[in-house]
Formats: C-alpha cells, sequence, structure tokens
C-alpha cells in the first residue's frame, strides 16, 4: 500500500504556493457574512423618477435626495471591496495607471472612522471597460446604471447599487440594506461623468 | 475520403481514450480541449476543467500523487475501509471488499437516486447511508476528516473517468429544481450561478479567474481553506458571497444543484482537484 505523503508535506506545499497567490479573495466564514454588511450600507432608499434617458429605456434625471456629487470622493467607494466594488469587474485605465504610483486608496467610511486600505489595482473584466463612459452616458443614465442597472439591462450580473428589496435569501445583517447611500451614488455618477 | 475521416475519427478516439487515463503527463481532456457536450441541451457550448485556468505551480500540486494535499485525507479514507465500525461489527470492506474493484466507475454516476428510498443521494449521503442503515454507525459529519477522505477514496477509485450522471427518469425532478436552483438570482447582489459560471468563466474577477464551476474534481483541496472541501461547502460558499443565506451541506437544494452542475459537466474526468 503506497503511502501518498504525510500530513506536514501537504500542509508545507501548501503554504508556499499560497504565498505565492494574490489573496485578493473575500472571506467566506460565516462570522464574515454577518459583517458584510457593517460598513455604513443604508437601511432606507431615496424614492426617484425613472424617465425616458437619452438612448436608454429608463434614467434619473435628479440627483438623489438632492445631494451633490463629490468626483473626488469617488474612487474611495469604487476600490472598497464590500462597498461598489466597482473595480472587480470594470477596468478604468486611468486609476490601472494611478496604481502603479499608489497601490491602495486610504477609505474611511464614516467620518473619523476605521480606515482600510483597499486595492486600486488588478480590475477585473466582467463588465466593460468605463473608459469613455461620461461620454456614452448622460448624468441621468449613468445615475440609473449605478442605482439599478436591470431597469435598462434585465440579464445584467450588475448588482443594483441603490436598491434593498426584491431580493431572495438576504442574511440578517444585510436585511433591508442598498449597498451604497445617495451621496456616495451621487459622488460616483460625478466621477464616471468625468470619464470623457 | 471516407476511409480516410474514419481513420482520423478512430485515431481522435483512441488518443482522447488514452489522454483520459494518462493521469501522468499532459492534460488534454477539458484542459487544453474541450468535452463537447453530447447533450446538445447543455447550455455550455464547450466544457472545461477548472484545471484550464489553475497556474503551473497548483497544476503540479493536484498531478504529483505523493504531493497532492488531499493526500491525508484520502489516507484516512483507504484506512477507515477496513476499520469495523457500529454496532453490525462491520467495515466498508464486509460488503464492498477490494474498493480498487468494487468502486471502480461508481462515483461518475453520483448524485443518483437511490431505489429504496427515491432520495436523490450523493456519495457523502450514501456513504452516511451505508453507516446507518448497515453498519449501525453513527453518520459522518460533512467536511469533517473521515467523511472527506471517505469521499475523496471512493472517487479516488474512478480518477479519469467522465462524470456519467443519470438526469431522465427517477431523476428528472431532482435535475429540473437543479436547474431552477442554478438560474435563480439570489442575495442582495441578486445574481445567479450562471451569472458568473456561464456568461463569465474565463473573465476576471479583480485578480481571480472565474471557471465554469464543475463538480469533477470536488472534494477539492482549496489553498484558500488549506484542506479538501466538499461541493456543498463550495456551494455554501458562493451563496454567501452574493450575500445570500446559504443552505445545509446536504440539504436536497445542495443535492439536486449538484445533480445538475454535474451534467453540464457530462464527460469531464474524475479529479482530486487542487485549487486557488
Amino acid at each position: 500500500m503506497k503511502k501518498r505523503g504525510k500530513l506536514w508535506i501537504g500542509l508545507l506545499a501548501g503554504m508556499a504556493v499560497s504565498m505565492f497567490t494574490p489573496a485578493l479573495v473575500q472571506d467566506n466564514g460565516m462570522a464574515a457574512l454577518a459583517k458584510k454588511c457593517k460598513d455604513g450600507e443604508p437601511s432606507h432608499v431615496s424614492k426617484y423618477k425613472a424617465v425616458k434617458g437619452a438612448s436608454l429605456d429608463f434614467a434619473i434625471k435628479e440627483p438623489l435626495a438632492g445631494k451633490k456629487g463629490n468626483a473626488g470622493d469617488a474612487l474611495k467607494w469604487m476600490a472598497h471591496r464590500r462597498l461598489g466594488n466597482c473595480l472587480a469587474c470594470h477596468k478604468i485605465s486611468k486609476v490601472v495607471a494611478m496604481s502603479k504610483k499608489t497601490p491602495y486608496i486610504v477609505v474611511a467610511v464614516k467620518k473619523n472612522g476605521k480606515k482600510v486600505k483597499m486595492p486600486l489595482g488588478f480590475p477585473g473584466n466582467i463588465g466593460p471597460p468605463l473608459d469613455g463612459v461620461g461620454g456614452r452616458y448622460t448624468a441621468g443614465e449613468l445615475r440609473m446604471l449605478v442605482v439599478d442597472p436591470k431597469r435598462d439591462f434585465p440579464d445584467t450580473i450588475m448588482p443594483a447599487f441603490h436598491k434593498n428589496t426584491g431580493f431572495l435569501r438576504v442574511p440578517k445583517g444585510c436585511k433591508g440594506k442598498a449597498i451604497l447611500n445617495e451621496q456616495q451614488i451621487e459622488d460616483i455618477v460625478a466621477y464616471l461623468g468625468t470619464l470623457k | 475520403m471516407k476511409k480516410l475521416k474514419t481513420l482520423g475519427l478512430a485515431t481522435i478516439i483512441a488518443a482522447a481514450a488514452l489522454a483520459g487515463t494518462a493521469y501522468a503527463g499532459e492534460r488534454v481532456i477539458g484542459v487544453t480541449k474541450p468535452v463537447m457536450p453530447t447533450d446538445k441541451s447543455d447550455p455550455l457550448h464547450e466544457i472545461w476543467s477548472g484545471y484550464k485556468w489553475a497556474t503551473p505551480p497548483t497544476r503540479a500540486m493536484e498531478d504529483d500523487e505523493i504531493a497532492n494535499p488531499s493526500g491525508p485525507w484520502l489516507d484516512i479514507g483507504e484506512a477507515d475501509w477496513t476499520k469495523v465500525d457500529g454496532k453490525a461489527g462491520k467495515s466498508c470492506a464486509t460488503c464492498h471488499n477490494d474498493a480498487t474493484k468494487s468502486m471502480k466507475g461508481v462515483s461518475t454516476h453520483y448524485p443518483l437516486v437511490d431505489k429504496a428510498s427515491g432520495k436523490l443521494m450523493g456519495i457523502e449521503a450514501r456513504i452516511n447511508n451505508c453507516r446507518t442503515k448497515y453498519m449501525k454507525a453513527k453518520p459522518w459529519k460533512w467536511d469533517k476528516k473521515d467523511l472527506l477522505g471517505m469521499t475523496l477514496y471512493v472517487k479516488h477509485q474512478s480518477l479519469g473517468m467522465p462524470i456519467n450522471v443519470k438526469v431522465d427518469g427517477a431523476a428528472k425532478p431532482f435535475f429540473e429544481a437543479g436547474k431552477k436552483f442554478y438560474y435563480a438570482r439570489r442575495g442582495q447582489l441578486d445574481m445567479s450561478c450562471a451569472h458568473c459560471h456561464e456568461a463569465n468563466y474565463g473573465h476576471y474577477i479583480r485578480a481571480d479567474i472565474l471557471s465554469q464551476g464543475q463538480t469533477n474534481g470536488f472534494p477539492t483541496y482549496r489553498l484558500k481553506w488549506q484542506k479538501p472541501g466538499s461541493v456543498h461547502r463550495r456551494f455554501k460558499g458562493c451563496n454567501k458571497q452574493v450575500r445570500a443565506k446559504p443552505f445545509k451541506q446536504g440539504s436536497p437544494e445542495y443535492t439536486n444543484l449538484e445533480l445538475y452542475v454535474a451534467w453540464r459537466g457530462q464527460g469531464l474526468p474524475t479529479e482530486m482537484a487542487v485549487r486557488k
């Protein structure tokens, strides 16, 4: 009977390989599931009017809750793994270039809150690159796409970032919560508008 | 012309058959050449093993019989096979004798419908069914070393053999339920299995590359887990990643899903997979 290896060989081999593998996957433990909506996710959603867009079926022309977007804050929410996490699926060439000099952006979700480092590099390619998106869609269309892209693209994989009902089996910590609040949405819409 | 065509086809089939059994050496089926679905209703037009997207060091770990990190658990399974357990004074070997003969090809048909109970059973459920019904022993817990080890050991006897599950007849309602699950959006992120594993396999999510989410390599040693894990453990992780409440390992929901996903990968060789 051939012995296939002792426990320590397997452990050492596993450790060696995993040290060279970028650890950019999210934790899957149940404790982590409970914490997934602990980054200030809003438990209310603003009402908005979806009207016909310039080229899309639906757009939201009015800023959510009358907030004024600050494009300078957008990347914090876009890079944060548990918030927008936009870079998981979308490449922005400007940000990739930025990441060569500053690999991380420091994010404090709440004012004077805990600071976390979120990577700016390694964007995914599940969604289209966002280069030039400000020239392809109006601000109203961009707002609709971030708030609830399924209004315009019913089969899309992209989540709705300002929606808190109509989901299947949401766990306790996330129930009734949207992913992004109105200010974060407006910041992102303002930033996307600059990508021309 | 016809004779050449037949000869060519015969050569390809022979090469494919040889490649499937040649576990050492270069992997072809599902890695450099896709498995083509025999069932035209399979939404995947090409079937790939996750091995295709694994890095060379990870692949090397899987291929090396000594260094495959699931080895210690496989040894536990092999040892448990002949260990008497339970009030009936039996071991697996009492009924099944030499596993290398009696279990050859068996796992390729799982999950399947157990004739006696009418239930859909995966390998883990079958093992526990044998333990409780015939050995009068306690069922083993999911994702603990004994059930992991025995599942690995049983599947190991079919290493390299193609997945071959039955989805018609008694299996049909379970298959349909699994299919419904696969395409249902869930969680706060509102995603279904299909969104990642059908629409986006081969694409990057951050620095991770999405596979087709096949089951042929489970229990898989994930470097992330630092141990092998069952396919139901992976289903739980996927559900949690889209912020959806998972089901339990061994649940009917996950067993149905396992049958459906196995069908999507029909023809893929059984692997003792190592993945990220």
